[in-house]
């Protein structure tokens, strides 16, 4: 079971370290995040009271529809130099590609979403601080389902034709009971400053549902890449 | 493409789809309330029935495919299948959704209402309609059954998480006549003409898949003879 997270963290940190030299996810995933937010406040120009009513529901969308530039890219990039048999002729287990790939994603996503929500505290004048560790927890968790299911379905849809609309299609009916929760528990927050157990209840339950599902059947995916 | 199901197919679909408009037009008496309208009920549920039993045979079938990939003439068969289901499965699911829009609207005076059972309802039916898209993409793609299986069972895992997110909102659907508590039954003539109009359906189904299994198993072999061919020019 050691080789199991010793070459997810492997591929983890080699794309980590990419991501560093080349920054070429990260940049434009923030970028997009905020266009996102921008354009939502002038399309809705919402007052103190409605940005804590539908605060939650601005950020999450502008969190997943910046992800979803991240995931999207996520194994399409190791196919331009094919180094994506490499990985699989590797003698490692074909579950660890896809925890390394969520590894990295993760932490792309997450990174891009903590500076998004100081800029979105920001310009709306939304107190985090009171509620930061709660914040923190929602946050987390609805990002992993997220980003579990995305770096799934980029893998998914490597052979489809118009791979780039495909896997937004895929994921985003997919990722509307997530969403629900996800939203409905950072509003309570932002409202009410207390977290809901059931909808921390249900992240929990969607995060551990799609990641057991997307490591048993992960390898079925790359099976003849 | 006909085969030797599809006339005795189609003529006793025919027959149990007319006994179920007899029943629904003329022999069912109209509910006390609501009058004829309620009439839509016995297609709406009927529909409804029908596409779950479909979309649990295409997560049947997306199992099986997994289970039997080895085997080319089986993995072929629980493909066709998968395809097929989720075929019936979304038409059915529409079909559900447009009665009930259609008996929503005189009765709640509106046509639609985001509310749990409705939400639940469309957004299986997005699912469905996601994993068909999927299947067009891949067309051509010797990762077709696999791909569209892994997917069939990621979308069979999120009906019941669309359930849980939709468990505390306020519902104006009337309540299950199957166990729905007291006062919630419904009389025996009408119990007869809702499962005259679910077996028309499933009939109907059944003629679908008889016809539309042979189609996709076809599809398939012809993409496979191409495929060789294109190695043997190479």
């Amino acid at each position: 079971m050691s080789g199991f997270f010793e070459s997810a963290w492997a591929i983890a940190e080699r794309d980590m370290r990419a991501e560093w030299r080349s920054r070429e996810i990260f940049n434009p995933m923030l970028f997009f995040g905020l266009l996102v937010i921008v354009l939502f406040s002038f399309s809705f120009e919402p007052d103190a009271e409605e940005t804590q009513r539908i605060g939650g529901g601005l950020l999450w969308m502008a969190f997943l529809f910046s992800g979803m530039l991240a995931m999207n890219q996520s194994f399409p990039r190791e196919m331009h130099e094919r180094t994506l048999h490499g990985l699989r002729t590797a003698p490692i287990p074909p579950a660890s590609i896809f925890a390394g790939k969520f590894i990295s994603n993760m932490a792309f996503v997450v990174l891009a979403e903590c500076v998004l929500s100081l800029l979105f505290a920001m310009f709306f004048n939304l107190p985090l601080l009171p509620i930061l560790g709660r914040f923190a927890a929602v946050l987390v968790a609805g990002t992993w389902g997220l980003v579990v299911t995305g770096t799934f379905f980029s893998a998914l849809t490597l052979h489809t034709r118009m791979r780039e609309l495909m896997m937004p299609l895929l994921l985003l009916p997919i990722s509307v009971p997530h969403m629900i929760a996800a939203v409905s528990a950072t509003a309570e927050l932002f409202q009410q400053q207390t977290l809901s157990q059931l909808w921390f209840t249900q992240l929990i339950g969607y995060d551990v549902v799609f990641t057991t599902l997307g490591l048993l059947l992960f390898h079925f995916v790359i099976e003849d890449v | 493409m006909r085969n030797r199901f599809f006339i005795p197919m189609l003529a006793f679909t025919v027959v149990l789809m007319a006994i179920a408009l007899y029943m629904t037009f003329l022999w069912v008496p109209a509910d006390f309330t609501q009058g004829d309208v309620q009439r839509i009920f016995y297609f709406h549920l009927g529909s409804f029935w029908t596409a779950s039993v479909a979309l649990t045979l295409n997560a049947l079938a997306c199992l099986m495919y997994i289970l039997r990939r080895m085997d080319r003439a089986k993995a072929e068969f629980w493909d066709a299948l998968a395809a097929s289901s989720a075929e019936i499965g979304v038409i059915f699911c529409a079909g559900g959704l447009a009665f009930g829009t259609f008996w929503a609207k005189p009765v709640w005076g509106t046509w639609w209402v985001w509310d749990a059972r409705l939400t639940l309802t469309f957004l299986t039916w997005l699912l469905y309609i996601a994993y068909l898209l999927l299947r067009g993409f891949l067309e051509g793609s010797d990762r077709a059954g696999m791909i569209s299986a892994v997917y069939g069972i990621f979308a069979i895992a999120a009906v019941p998480m669309v359930y849980m997110s939709n468990r505390w909102f306020r519902t104006q659907h009337p309540q299950p006549v199957i166990g729905g508590g007291e006062g919630s039954g419904m009389p025996g003539s009408m119990w007869l003409t809702v499962f005259a109009a679910w077996f028309a359906m499933q009939a109907l189904m059944c003629w679908y898949l008889t016809q539309r299994m042979p189609l996709e198993r076809g599809k398939r072999e012809a993409e496979r003879l191409r495929r060789q061919l294109r190695v043997e020019d190479v």
